[in-house]
């Protein structure tokens, strides 16, 4: 976790301390306060409140109190007279009222000197209105600030004891009623001694018991407590120490920050939101919580809203920070990515596009072109044009243009008559452009009869247009320096969506060519196999999904495990590339390379590519060459013998004309003799496409047959089935393709292996007489003659690929001059021949 | 004094007619067979002195003549095979398959008439 993280967290704390202590959450707090403590469970009255009737007398008022145990008698205002005669213990036990005239400032002197509190003398207190925050009074000051320092008002004299704060927070438990009497009633003894025991009598004139209503947490939309009620409740709550006060500065700007960084660590660890989001929320019900139980303890009030503001705050300020340095590494990896994707194309300069669109519908075969935006009138510059020009329009350009493209679905063109008049062959419209930035394409392929074709290329040409405009649009934002106009998240499916698209068509590509070819990751993971790869990897018997480098290259190659490591070892320190040649597979000689960038250039980006060289064909070229110099060896030795035996002839023949005519006569036959093979030769190699991978040449069928014969041994073992091969023991020459009729052989021997009985003989016979060589496989089960026909006449494609092998192979040997035939009955067994032209 | 008989198996009749020739000029009864089918054949009907063998041959090439002679002819005559490149067949040389010379085309009239002259009086086919 970088600190940074916290950054979040911090802010929210220092913002919800600065709003905690700019009294933005008094309003807030306060609530939490009157909710908790109209609940709570009150104490006992300690204070009893007496209405002084008209007439009464205030002396004998305060010593009716005192004599039924009363603590103190304090009188909100004075009421005058009659409290001379009291007692010096009585009347340190009075206290009278007298209005501060405000709380600010200091008390003045007069005011000052009557609250000073003398031995044996009344006491004088001042009273203040209780605090209003918000027009709830819920709070009332300890104390009033005068020239010589804190004054006690009237509450907190009453109550014979200070609180924790200048000011502090009244409960005003529900349950909680005082009693409230008449001072006839004390007076004229209605109770007994003890009924004050230990009370707070406040006694209040009746316009301050029913008059200058106050709005309480009690009644907070209606002003419904006096204000002598008000004082009772303050005296109560100072006498029994309930009295709440808030938190000190300190403290409340510890929890704040405390309670915010719980929250920012929540978001930041956590990685599911929904799980920080329920911490954060958790940790706001146990603030609530470990308030509600301080306040009734202590006597605390927390700053609640500054702590849940902070909670709340860091939260969301933290995840909305990861969020955002999500998306600065997603778009900074989009951005790259794109550069990497598009950095050589055109992309990178959108003004390119309209340019390669002429290029390319150029190459296509489009003889005309104009690319428009709607615009009244035309630009006489338009985007891109062809063999055009703007002033080729004819009639309402506008009107008809806006007509035909309210017409036009996405994708696709809408012929256009009469607006390009000079135009040859058929005129077609497509809207190219995007959103709100309309873009036609009118375009024509003249009168060439490929026209038609060429429509799906200009379908593909305007899809990919459109395609990289959106693409560029959404993208590029960043790239010019702007800030992007779609959020990161759009920004990504575009780079998604068109590296998809560049990888999508890389892979085809690839798969386009006419090699097997691999791609890896540099850690030997494989990333993208050709079609012709995958085919030689199942082959093998090797998941091309699965296998790692090393273990295809010890599969295809003979190279042992170590000189595997020790190649691909070179090759990934070094650079450059390796070959080896691969183990035959399916008759195909192929060369192995494996290929890797220099390092130092390509750094993390590296590659490994295999390659598979198909070497058949320098394979099949090297046996041609062979085959027909051992040809030529044979046979002109044949030719110079009997050209060297009749001219010896000759010679003895001295004298002998007729003799020696003779001799020269077959001197001739051999020299034209040996002249005809050498034009059979010529026709085998120049009639027949060099490209031809069957083409045929003199070839010996007895080694094809051997070797064939040595492939199937173990299939033949497989099956419990003797194979048995009549061969001559050495083979004249045939015309045919060695590969091929190698292949057909194995397939017919496969064919009749598998549908043989156990321990029955399969056998291959070959005879060769002047003109042609016969080839014989016989044996198996047999089936339906018609059902061979059909199988290998259409053959099934995937089931059996012997059948495809023989049906193709049967093509070839036909164009050789060689016939196929078969028979096959149910229970009797399997016929097929071959037979190939001769050479004699 | 007999002429001795040779029977040339070969299946180039043009050849076949000049080897016969130089050979009766050597004095040499001369037979002709066009593949070692009609060569066994025409030993079995009439014996000879000395076979002189071409190898590849339709329907019976020389290797198989070599290895069927000894069962078709009870006492089978030397053989002189005619070859061009080839010195073994089946990992076997051909003298291992008991011929009594080789001669390597084209061929050289005296070395073949020398060759012959040599088998024919060595006699009959080693190891029989």
């Amino acid at each position: 976790m970088d600190s940074y993280h916290l950054v979040p967290g911090l802010l929210a704390a220092l913002l919800a301390a600065i709003l905690h202590f700019s009294g933005f959450f008094q309003s807030t707090d306060g609530s939490v306060f009157d909710r908790l403590s109209v609940r709570g469970t009150a104490e006992p009255p300690a204070v009893t409140l007496i209405r002084l009737e008209e007439g009464e007398s205030a002396g004998a008022l305060v010593q009716a109190s005192l004599a039924l145990g009363a603590e103190r008698v304090v009188f909100l205002s004075d009421p005058g007279s009659g409290l001379e005669r009291l007692a010096a213990e009585e009347r340190e036990r009075t206290v009278i009222g007298f209005p501060a005239p405000r709380l600010s400032g200091s008390l003045p002197s007069e005011l000052l000197a009557a609250a000073q509190r003398q031995e044996g003398e009344l006491v004088r207190a001042p009273i203040a209105r209780p605090v209003a925050e918000y027009g709830i009074h819920r709070s009332q000051n300890a104390w009033i600030e005068s020239e010589d320092g804190a004054v006690a008002l009237l509450e907190t004299v009453a109550a014979g004891r200070e609180p924790r704060a200048g000011e502090y927070y009244v409960p005003m438990p529900r349950s909680l009623s005082f009693a409230q009497l008449s001072s006839d009633q004390l007076v004229s003894a209605e109770f007994v001694e003890g009924d004050l025991e230990g009370m707070t009598v406040i006694v209040a004139r009746p316009e301050e018991l029913s008059g200058n209503l106050l709005a309480t947490p009690i009644s907070p939309n209606l002003a419904a407590v006096s204000r002598a009620q008000f004082a009772a409740y303050a005296v109560q709550a100072l006498a029994t120490g309930r009295e709440a006060t808030k938190s000190g500065n300190l403290a409340a700007v510890l929890l704040i920050l405390f309670a915010a960084m719980l929250s920012a660590l929540a978001a930041i660890l956590l990685r599911k939101r929904h799980v920080s989001a329920t911490i954060a929320l958790s940790l706001c019900v146990f603030a609530g919580v470990a308030g509600w139980i301080l306040l009734e303890s202590a006597g605390v009030i927390l700053p609640f809203a500054g702590i849940w503001t902070a909670v709340a705050l860091a939260w969301l300020g933290t995840i909305m920070f990861l969020e955002r340095r999500k998306d600065s590494k997603l778009e900074s990896s989009v951005v790259g990515a794109i550069e990497q994707t598009v950095s050589h194309t055109a992309f990178s300069n959108r003004d390119n596009l309209p340019a390669l669109l002429v290029a390319t519908a150029e190459m296509v075969g489009i003889e005309r072109m104009l690319l428009v935006r709607p615009a009244d009138p035309l630009s006489p510059n338009p985007p891109a044009t062809f063999n055009a020009e703007v002033s080729d329009f004819a009639g309402d350009v506008q009107g008809e243009l806006a007509r035909l493209a309210s017409h036009l679905a996405e994708g696709r063109s809408l012929p256009v008559r009469g607006l390009l008049p000079g135009w040859p062959g058929q005129v077609r419209l497509r809207a190219i452009g995007y959103e709100d930035k309309p873009l036609y394409w009118l375009y024509t392929f003249g009168d060439s009869p490929d026209a038609e074709l060429g429509e799906y290329i200009a379908a593909s040409l305007a899809q990919s247009f459109v395609t990289m405009q959106k693409s560029h649009a959404s993208l590029s934002a960043q790239q010019r320096g702007r800030r992007a106009v779609d959020p990161v998240d759009f920004r990504v499916v575009s780079a998604i969506g068109l590296i998809s698209r560049n990888s999508r068509q890389l892979r085809k590509a690839i798969d386009q060519l006419n090699s097997s070819v691999m791609a890896f990751d540099v850690v030997g993971f494989p990333l993208h196999a050709s079609p012709q790869m995958v085919d030689l990897l199942e082959a093998s018997g090797i998941n091309p999904q699965t296998a790692l480098l090393s273990e295809i290259i010890e599969n295809l190659t003979e190279l042992t495990k170590g000189q595997v490591e020790a190649l691909l070892r070179d090759i990934l320190r070094e650079g450059g590339e390796a070959s080896a040649p691969m183990r035959q597979i399916a008759g195909v000689s192929a060369t192995l390379r494996v290929s890797c960038p220099d390092p130092a250039q390509a750094t993390h980006e590296n590659i490994v590519v295999l390659e598979a060289f198909d070497t058949s064909d320098l394979a099949r070229l090297s046996d041609l060459r062979g085959a027909i110099t051992d040809f030529i060896d044979v046979q002109m030795r044949n030719d110079l013998e009997t050209i060297a035996l009749a001219a010896a002839l000759a010679k003895k023949a001295a004298g002998d004309k007729k003799r020696g005519e003779r001799m020269i006569e077959r001197i001739v036959a051999a020299s034209q003799a040996a002249t005809d093979r050498l034009n059979t030769m010529n026709d085998l190699a120049r009639n027949q496409p060099a490209t031809r991978d069957d083409m045929p040449h003199p070839i010996q069928l007895r080694p094809i047959a051997e070797n064939v014969g040595q492939r199937l041994a173990e299939f033949a073992g497989r099956y419990d089935v003797q194979l048995d091969f009549e061969l001559p023991a050495v083979s004249g020459y045939s015309v045919g393709d060695p590969v091929v009729l190698a292949r057909m052989f194995e397939a017919l021997l496969r064919l009749v292996i598998t549908d043989s009985p156990q321990h029955s003989t399969v056998t291959f016979s070959l005879a060769e007489d002047e003109t042609r060589s016969a080839i014989k496989i016989c044996g198996g089960f047999g089936m339906d003659r018609a059902r061979l026909g059909q199988a290998i006449a259409k053959p099934p494609r995937h089931d059996i690929p012997e059948f495809l092998i023989v049906s193709e192979s049967a093509r070839a040997l036909s164009s050789w001059g060689g016939e196929f035939a078969y028979d096959s009955e149910t229970g009797k067994g399997y016929t097929f021949q071959l037979s190939l032209r001769r050479i004699a | 004094m007999t002429a001795k008989a040779i029977l040339i198996v070969d299946d180039d009749e043009l050849r076949c007619e000049l080897l016969a020739e130089l050979l009766q000029d050597e004095g040499y009864a001369v037979r002709i067979a066009n593949d070692g089918v009609e060569g066994l054949d025409a030993l079995e009907r009439e014996a000879a002195d000395l076979v002189l063998l071409d190898i590849i041959m339709p329907r019976m090439d020389g290797i198989r003549f070599l290895q069927v002679l000894p069962q078709r002819i009870e006492s089978p005559p030397p053989v002189i095979v005619i070859s061009g490149s080839m010195d073994s067949v089946g990992g076997k040389t051909l003298e291992e398959m008991n011929v009594a010379g080789t001669v390597r085309k084209p061929v050289d009239p005296a070395t073949l008439i020398e060759t012959i002259e040599t088998a024919l009086s060595q006699g009959a086919m080693p190891g029989d």
